[in-house]
């Protein structure tokens, strides 16, 4: 998710082959299939293989054609269902970013204030899950959530409840899960500005007459606020495109906009609707991250200088 | 040097009467069933500059962090101004310290970081504007009020860290090694500001330090520590003249020290033969030094006189042969090797230029020195 642009002019030195690495790396898995995508969302829509026409096209007197076809994004706008299909995205995503921030924040916090031996301990419980299949994991939910699953019978063996509650096949469910995959997005890069915060700043704040939360709220949350930013950013935007979560957990009132394009493409076989819908999305989220990268050049500036 | 003159006048802690400001009682502090302070007890009047210097490790910064309430004291009680803080947490102590790192809040400015303290009182506005200039100016700040700490250079931010510990008018002001941090010249010149803005304000100093020349510059009276336990507290001219224990003379400035017997008991003074001096030393003690007991004598370098030509007096006297010179510029260190195998330092100052300069490598010189400026240690 970092972004990282060189500021100065490349010269032929180590340093340059070495960013080159990386560069060639975004090139090749990034921008050119982005750029493909970007050219399929302009194609023409037509029965065949594959199912779009060529953008470029060398008519029959030798003449260049090139056809740019906008009906895939003006579609986009006529349908609600595709308008919708963002917004609940983002309410999710939101929805699933907050609740990772409430459960990841003390716990980042904890592992950060953890004697040191024991930090790698706690980060290592933290990252174990993600050693099991993501889909897996997923299934488990449908297990625990589902109307005969292990929580609803053991609310009603406890007589809690009578009939089963709907646990499963909707929002509720699919932020549950996006909290539940995501969660270490967040814890990492929390702790890892926690981590970096001198403790004597915090005696300093107490020094000075701040009580505890007085010295949480005005010395740590500031300085932790990158890794906050960070671990949100990591969090929200892949889930934004989430498809697998929404497709096993949401059940058919959640629509989400990667089960749109999902569908557009497999279901409907227009891709170029679904390549326009990929584009837009992007264009969602290239704000946040205009915004993180920016925030993040400003932190960089203060953290250098010491 | 700064002048001590216009600061404690009285010298309370020689009033048996005066009650003191800081009190520390029987104060011990155990880290996992290490103990970090072992038993000190201590007594600050109000108004002093008072050091707490020691080697590293030797508990002087954690004394420090118990009085600023970051650790509690396994046995013994700390009293500030009459009142028990033994118990009290940091944020609610009449107390500010001044960090080695400075400890700048780097998401603040420079005003921010010194109205931190304020806002946490809920003063007006209007005066915590006042107070934040009145003490950037006292610490010649006020032009960087609204720069960031990592815009400014360590002098600077030590002064910033200064400000804003002194800006909530503490009773007691803890400083943990605050000229540490700067290069030797404007260490030097900070020394004099310090002392110079705590007789403006009046407010009682604890510092810690290592560094000797620091302490005696500054403080009206300091302690030596060692192993978690106060060697010696007195003035910096009683710390460095009657060192109490071979620890303290050897702790602060060098020192030259020869072992005796004592053949005779003359009044307040005694004779002791020395083997290691190859002379008879005679020097002032009242302490208890029956003939024949074994004791050392010290002398300063400084106290030690050198030339070639053998001096009026009988005792306190003793001849080598000069091994090493060390040009200091202002003064010359002489390392001159007995006949025992000693080696004295004696430190002369530099009357003439280095070429003309009498005493020179593997002269045959006399040491000698006066029975006054001779101390008997006995720890």
């Amino acid at each position: 998710m970092k972004l990282k642009f060189q500021k100065h002019k490349p010269s032929f030195s180590s340093p340059f082959w070495v960013t080159s690495i990386p560069f060639g790396w975004l090139l090749l898995f990034f921008l050119i299939p982005f750029l493909i995508v970007l050219k399929i969302s302009f194609s023409e829509f037509r029965l065949g293989l594959p199912p779009y026409a060529p953008l470029i096209d060398w008519a029959k007197e030798g003449v260049l054609t090139i056809k740019i076809d906008l009906s895939n994004y003006t579609f986009i706008g006529t349908d609600f269902l595709y308008l919708f299909a963002y917004v609940d995205s983002l309410i999710i995503a939101l929805l699933g970013t907050i609740g990772c921030l409430g459960i990841g924040y003390p716990m980042a916090y904890s592992i950060a204030k953890a004697p040191p031996s024991k930090r790698t301990i706690l980060l290592m419980m933290i990252i174990l899950p993600f050693w099991t299949s993501f889909l897996l994991r997923v299934y488990a939910w449908i297990g625990i959530l589902s109307p005969q699953g292990y929580l609803n019978t053991i609310l009603i063996k406890f007589g809690l409840i009578r009939i089963p509650l709907p646990l499963i096949d909707n929002t509720f469910a699919t932020v549950l899960g996006i909290i539940y995959c995501y969660l270490p997005f967040m814890i990492l890069p929390l702790y890892s500005f926690l981590e970096k915060i001198d403790h004597t700043l915090v005696e300093a704040a107490y020094d000075l007459g701040a009580r505890p939360f007085q010295a949480f709220l005005r010395v740590i949350w500031p300085l932790s606020r990158p890794g906050v930013i960070a671990g949100s950013l990591l969090v929200f935007i892949p889930a934004v495109g989430e498809f697998v979560i929404p497709e096993l957990l949401g059940g058919s009132q959640t629509l989400m906009i990667g089960k749109v394009i999902w569908n557009e493409f497999f279901t409907n076989r227009a891709w170029p609707v679904a390549a326009a819908l990929a584009i837009v999305m992007l264009i969602f989220l290239t704000l946040p991250i205009v915004i993180f990268q920016r925030y993040q050049e400003q932190q960089m500036r203060f953290f250098d200088a010491d | 040097m700064p002048s001590k003159r216009h600061r404690i006048d009285l010298q309370p802690w020689q009033d048996p009467k005066a009650k003191p400001y800081i009190h520390l009682d029987r104060v011990s502090k155990e880290f996992n069933g290490t103990p970090a302070i072992d038993d000190v007890s201590l007594s600050i009047f109000q108004g002093e500059f008072f050091s707490l210097l020691g080697p590293s490790g030797c508990g002087k910064t954690t004394l420090l962090r118990m009085l600023a309430g970051f650790e509690k004291p396994s046995k013994g009680k700390i009293y500030i101004d009459g009142v028990d803080m033994t118990r009290r947490p940091a944020y609610d102590r009449p107390v500010n310290m001044m960090f080695q790192s400075y400890a700048l809040f780097p998401h603040m400015t420079v005003e921010q970081n010194i109205a931190f303290g304020l806002k946490q009182e809920r003063i007006s506005k209007a005066e915590i504007q006042d107070r934040v200039k009145e003490v950037l100016k006292l610490v010649q700040m006020e032009k960087y009020n609204s720069r960031k700490p990592h815009q400014l250079s360590g002098g600077q931010r030590q002064r910033v860290a200064l400000a804003r510990s002194l800006v909530k008018r503490p009773k007691l002001l803890l400083l943990d090694e605050p000229l540490a941090a700067l290069d030797k010249r404007l260490r030097e010149q900070t020394q004099f500001e310090l002392v110079t803005i705590q007789e403006k304000v009046g407010i009682t100093f604890i510092m810690v330090t290592h560094d000797q020349e620091e302490a005696m510059t500054m403080s009206t009276r300091l302690g030596v520590m060692d192993h978690g336990r106060l060697r010696q507290i007195g003035t910096p001219n009683e710390v460095y003249e009657y060192p109490n224990s071979e620890y303290v003379a050897d702790f602060i400035g060098s020192i030259n020290k020869f072992e005796g017997l004592v053949t005779e008991v003359d009044g307040n003074h005694i004779l002791v033969d020395s083997e290691e001096a190859g002379s008879t030393l005679y020097v002032r003690h009242s302490a208890e030094a029956p003939v024949g007991s074994h004791v050392k004598v010290a002398i300063r370098p400084e106290k030690m006189m050198i030339d070639h030509a053998p001096p009026d007096q009988k005792r306190n006297v003793t001849k080598g042969i000069v091994r090493d010179i060390g040009y200091l510029g202002d003064v010359s260190i002489y390392h001159v090797k007995l006949k025992s195998g000693k080696i004295v330092l004696a430190t002369q100052p530099n009357l003439v230029r280095l070429a003309e300069r009498p005493v020179t490598w593997d002269d045959k010189v006399f040491l000698f020195w006066r029975a006054e400026n001779s101390i008997v240690l006995t720890a």
